[in-house]
């Protein structure tokens, strides 16, 4: 066994350069799963570890209604008896440009919840109280993450800035947390005394919750229930974890969709260079035959060999997709807070199964792609394994085969979506069928378009330009996997774009249609979204009275806590014009604002309706101050603005229901003549000595969302810029086999009058028309590929209606892409067929 | 082109070439030097290894000596630069190789035609010139046919009619014949014969073949990196 080896690795050896390549290809097809892989497990992880800090050992929380939950609540459960019961009020701050959830707490409740290890404290709930317990003693004092602190500049003892909602709060650094390597989860988290969380968030006499712990002890929950007011409920923590954490796996959706290509694309890199690293050496595999060494020694010798490099390649790219993973996990930290919740960027964990993800990738890609042509290669007789164009009419051979599989594969994806109403995975599941299929059919693809593009390249370039594109069908072992790649990841550009693409055109819409006043108002939610005091009538009064109103529409925004999540519920004055503001996709206007405007039922946003399996005259129960009531489904409207969906009800209702008059927020319509710019300036300016008031116009409010939405979708920009450098790499290894296979060709033409410069340009024509075929063939499956993420996993992750646009630039530049990505490939090839003397290649013969 | 036996086509003087193999120098040609004359046909003798085809990649431009020079018709190739004796060679000679050398990917026709469009022909007289040129070497009907199609005389004869195509003035045969049997070999041989010597050009053959030397206006032997003339053992 050792001399085959020896005899079969002589040859890497000697080719330095292809065994770089393979290792290389290797490994960037490694970083890319695990970079996506880290990305997303970190986010979860990161999600996952606040939501437990910060909930401790809590098993139930009690939850306000819409006007939040007065600490009289707590008081009363106390002065009850019940004492494994912990108030608590958070909030979001902003320190120094960046977001922190302060978390105000009883620091004589709080013992057995959580552990917060204070430094000089010791560790354990009791002993690191110890620390905790100075925040009674000085004003506005915190307690922060050492890793936080560090980040800021601060150590113990140091003043800061805290701002909430345009508010300035002058707080102190008590005491550090955690050490410097972990952040128990408490990253970007500052625990304060709830009196300060209270005043600094503006929710005086109001709680966020009450964390409470019951056992197995049924008549202790009963017992609470018992003593909580109507609009006032006692909810399973860990199931309203998970309702939040489902609120973020919206977000990780995108990610997981492009981790899947970046997998496909990743595996193909891996096949095509190891194969190729089997193909090339057919010759010696021949020669080893004819001197009587076995099929199964060959075999082995190869899977060996394959190993010993997959795993030189598996380390190289573990350790690059950990650096890549960092990077990535910035963007998508900074993507998670703004949106979501506060998460640690620049720092990854790799994981086991990240870990395991990367090596099964790698090592079994590795193994089908030297065991497949390994195999094929020896069970020709010996004579014939010498022979190239035995490998190229046996891939010719299974065209038909692949093709056959490849409809099947599109058969079971439509089976899976069939059968599988909501299933956000067996979607995906379809979609990676989906793209496994197209990349099965791409060498049929090459065979069909060829004869074609050897016509039309055959009058654009000459005959250099049919030796180039018959020399794709030539070699479609080689070829096919690389176009296979490259198309992938071209589709994942047109697919990722045609999806975000109608999306934006649809928000875009949507704000026109939904944004019907000229300048909104509104008062800043404070605590966890609440905006308890809402905007001041007396201030309603005088901001309608400002030169250049014309009328206005109050409306009322509140949070109701369930067990299923929160749930925006929206209270409206509807104005005359008001209705125009809502695109029903269900129900008719005519029908819905009577019995609208006369409280008889609510309308609902299509997410909450595909959410929670809603309809037209199908009812809701919600959590009024009255207790829990049923309200009828008006009708259903395009909205894209939360996640879960909202409701949206008559205000006259509202206040029947939760007898709660405050006015959070004002829709202002100006007269004609009106200059908007004057008017929020005197707007502002009314404003000031009254409250903080969030005011823009409409213009404004519709560029910022759009900023905002733009702001998501950059990690999607960087993921599939690293799908390209894989399906790069792809392209490269191929030309450079194709050059390396056709030494002897491109010895003839120079010796025939071929310049170096016509050699060149006949391999970067080559390359460009493999450039062209793939981005060609990418554009119907990147389009199926939209369709689906906007119709099964947006739809299945989100519960948004997107209608499907075709973004022809999107279109033309992933063509472009497509074709300047293989031409950049074709660059070095070009050089080393030109650097190499033909005569070295005839001379060989 | 018209036979001038006075003019010399091909001037070689002092060519030496040599190759480090292993670590180890190995001298090719040493101090080679020989007139050939417009419309002559020589052979070239010699054992393998011993510098045949390394000769004739140095007249053709192809490979660049270590000193000496080569001149053809008048033009000295090896003081040019590689994209000069590129275009050189594809206007003045014609090549035929042991093992034919066709393009796999273009069709019998496209691989005469391919030489044309380097030298620039308009389409319409390439192809009229192909088809010609075909036909002189019989094989009209197979100008659509690719080369892995054709037998190896076949394929040889495509290989003839692509090197003479653009009529060079200088034709250099490595071992045509040597990868055929000897009633193809005759067949290849007459054709060359036949094709060559009404345009004038030169012929210089690399063989093992005494048959083929015999044929031979003049015969020269590669003996450990010299040229000797055996013309009068072969008369």
């Amino acid at each position: 066994m050792g001399n085959i080896l020896k005899a079969l690795s002589s040859y890497l050896f000697r080719h330095p350069g292809q065994l770089a390549l393979a290792i290389i290809g290797l490994a960037v097809g490694i970083a890319v799963i695990v970079a996506v892989d880290i990305a997303n497990e970190s986010a979860r992880k990161s999600f996952d570890s606040s939501l437990t800090a910060v909930t401790g050992d809590a098993t139930h929380q009690i939850i306000g209604g819409a006007t939040g939950l007065d600490e009289s609540v707590y008081i009363d459960l106390r002065l009850g008896g019940i004492r494994t019961i912990a108030p608590i009020v958070e909030g979001v701050v902003r320190i120094e440009g960046e977001t922190y959830q302060l978390l105000g707490i009883d620091i004589f409740a709080e013992t057995s919840f959580r552990d917060y290890q204070v430094e000089g404290s010791g560790s354990g709930g009791s002993s690191g109280a110890g620390g905790v317990f100075s925040l009674l003693t000085e004003d506005n004092g915190v307690l922060m993450m050492r890793r936080s602190a560090a980040r800021l500049g601060l150590k113990t003892g140091d003043p800061f800035t805290a701002r909430v909602f345009g508010a300035e709060h002058q707080g102190i650094v008590l005491s550090l947390m955690g050490d410097e390597e972990s952040s128990n989860g408490l990253d970007r988290v500052l625990i304060t005394d709830i009196s300060v969380a209270q005043e600094w968030l503006g929710l005086v006499g109001k709680l966020s919750r009450i964390d409470v712990m019951i056992g197995d002890e049924d008549n202790l929950r009963a017992s609470i229930e018992a003593k909580l007011p109507p609009d006032v409920q006692l909810l399973n923590a860990e199931r309203r974890n998970n309702s939040l954490q489902e609120m973020s796996s919206g977000f990780n959706t995108s990610l997981t969709a492009m981790s899947l290509f970046a997998l496909l694309v990743g595996v193909f890199l891996i096949y095509n260079c190891m194969s190729f690293m089997v193909l090339q050496r057919r010759p010696i595999i021949g020669v080893l035959r004819a001197l009587g060494v076995t099929r199964e020694q060959l075999v082995a010798a190869l899977i060996i060999e394959g190993l010993v490099i997959a795993t030189i390649g598996v380390l190289i790219g573990l350790f690059t997709g950990k650096f890549l993973g960092e990077q990535l996990v910035s963007l998508v930290s900074g993507n998670l807070s703004d949106h979501y919740y506060s998460v640690r960027g620049g720092e990854v964990t790799l994981a086991a199964t990240t870990i395991l993800k990367g090596v099964v990738a790698g090592l079994l890609a590795t193994l089908i792609a030297v065991v497949v042509p390994a195999i094929e290669a020896v069970s020709y007789p010996p004579r014939l394994t010498l022979v190239r164009s035995v490998v190229e009419e046996s891939v010719h051979n299974i065209l038909g085969w692949l093709a056959l599989a490849a409809g099947l594969l599109v058969i079971v994806a439509g089976v899976v979506l069939t059968f599988t109403d909501v299933n956000l995975i067996a979607g995906f599941f379809a979609l990676f069928l989906v793209i496994v299929s197209s990349a099965l059919l791409a060498p049929l693809v090459v065979k069909l378009m060829t004869p074609l593009l050897t016509i039309i390249m055959g009058y654009a370039v000459g005959l250099p330009g049919r030796i180039a594109v018959r020399g794709i069908l030539k070699s479609l072992s080689r070829t096919g996997v690389a176009i296979a790649a490259l198309t992938i990841a071209v589709a994942e550009i047109v697919g990722m774009g045609v999806m975000i693409g109608s999306f934006r055109e649809n928000v875009e819409d949507w704000l026109i249609t939904s944004l019907h006043s000229d300048i909104y108002v509104a008062a800043p939610a404070r605590g966890g979204g609440l905006s308890l005091n809402g905007i001041d009538p007396e201030l309603i009064t005088k901001l309608s009275q400002v030169n250049g109103v014309s009328h206005y529409s109050g409306a009322r925004g509140v949070k109701l806590e369930t067990e299923n999540g929160s749930i925006q519920l929206r209270a409206v004055d509807m104005s005359p014009d008001g209705g125009n503001a809502y695109d029903f996709l269900m129900g008719y206007p005519a029908e819905i604002w009577p019995a609208f405007n006369a409280g008889e039922g609510v309308i609902i946003t299509d997410p909450y309706a595909y959410n929670f399996g809603l309809n037209i005259g199908d009812s809701l129960t919600l959590p009024t101050k009255l207790g829990s009531r049923e309200f009828k489904v008006l009708g259903i409207y395009r909205d894209y603005n939360a996640n879960q969906g909202s409701i949206t009800i008559n205000r006259s209702a509202y206040i029947t229901y939760w007898q709660d008059e405050v006015i959070s927020s004002l829709g202002i319509y100006l007269r004609e003549d009106a200059d908007e710019v004057a008017v929020i300036d005197q707007l502002n300016a009314v404003g000031a000595p009254y409250q903080a008031l969030i005011i823009g116009s409409n213009k404004q409010i519709r560029e910022m969302s759009l900023r905002v939405f733009d702001r998501t979708f950059i990690i999607t920009n960087v993921l599939y810029w690293l799908a390209m450098i894989v399906a790069f790499v792809g392209v490269l290894a191929a030309a450079l086999a194709l050059s390396l296979e056709r030494g002897k060709e491109i010895a003839i033409l120079r010796a025939l009058g071929m310049t170096r410069a016509q050699v060149s340009k006949l391999i970067v024509v080559q390359c460009g028309t493999m450039g062209l075929l793939a981005g060609l063939f990418a554009l119907p499956v990147g389009m199926i590929s939209g369709w689906l993420l906007i119709n099964v996993i947006n739809r299945r992750a989100f519960g948004w209606q997107i209608d499907m646009i075709i973004p022809i630039d999107t279109l033309l530049s992933a063509l472009a892409i497509a074709i300047v990505t293989a031409l950049i490939a074709a660059i070095y090839p070009a050089w080393y067929a030109t650097k190499s003397a033909p005569v070295s290649t005839l001379r060989e013969e | 082109m018209i036979s001038d036996k006075n003019t010399v086509s091909i001037h070689i003087k002092n060519l030496s070439k040599g190759y480090l193999e292993g670590g180890r120098q190995h001298q090719v040609l040493h101090d080679v030097s020989v007139d050939i004359l417009k419309g002559e046909t020589v052979a070239l003798l010699g054992r393998s290894g011993s510098g045949k085809s390394t000769l004739l990649n140095l007249i053709s431009g192809i490979d660049i000596p270590d000193s000496g020079e080569v001149q053809i018709e008048g033009k000295t190739i090896t003081s040019m630069k590689d994209r000069e004796r590129t275009i050189f060679r594809r206007e003045n000679i014609g090549f035929v190789y042991q093992f034919f050398n066709l393009i796999p990917t273009l069709n019998v026709g496209e691989n005469l035609r391919l030489v044309l469009e380097l030298c620039e022909l308009g389409k319409k007289d390439s192809m009229r010139q192909c088809e010609d040129m075909l036909d002189a070497v019989g094989l009209k009907d197979r100008i659509d046919s690719y080369p892995d199609t054709l037998s190896g005389g076949e394929q040889q004869r495509v290989a003839i009619a692509r090197a003479l195509i653009n009529q060079p003035c200088v034709v250099l045969a490595d071992e045509p014949t040597g990868n055929l049997d000897d009633y193809t070999a005759d067949i290849v041989w007459k054709l060359l014969d036949k094709l060559v010597r009404p345009i004038g050009g030169t012929i210089l053959l690399a063989t093992h073949s005494a048959d083929a030397a015999r044929r031979c206006d003049r015969v020269f032997e590669l003996v450990d990196g010299r040229l000797l003339d055996r013309t009068e053992s072969f008369k």
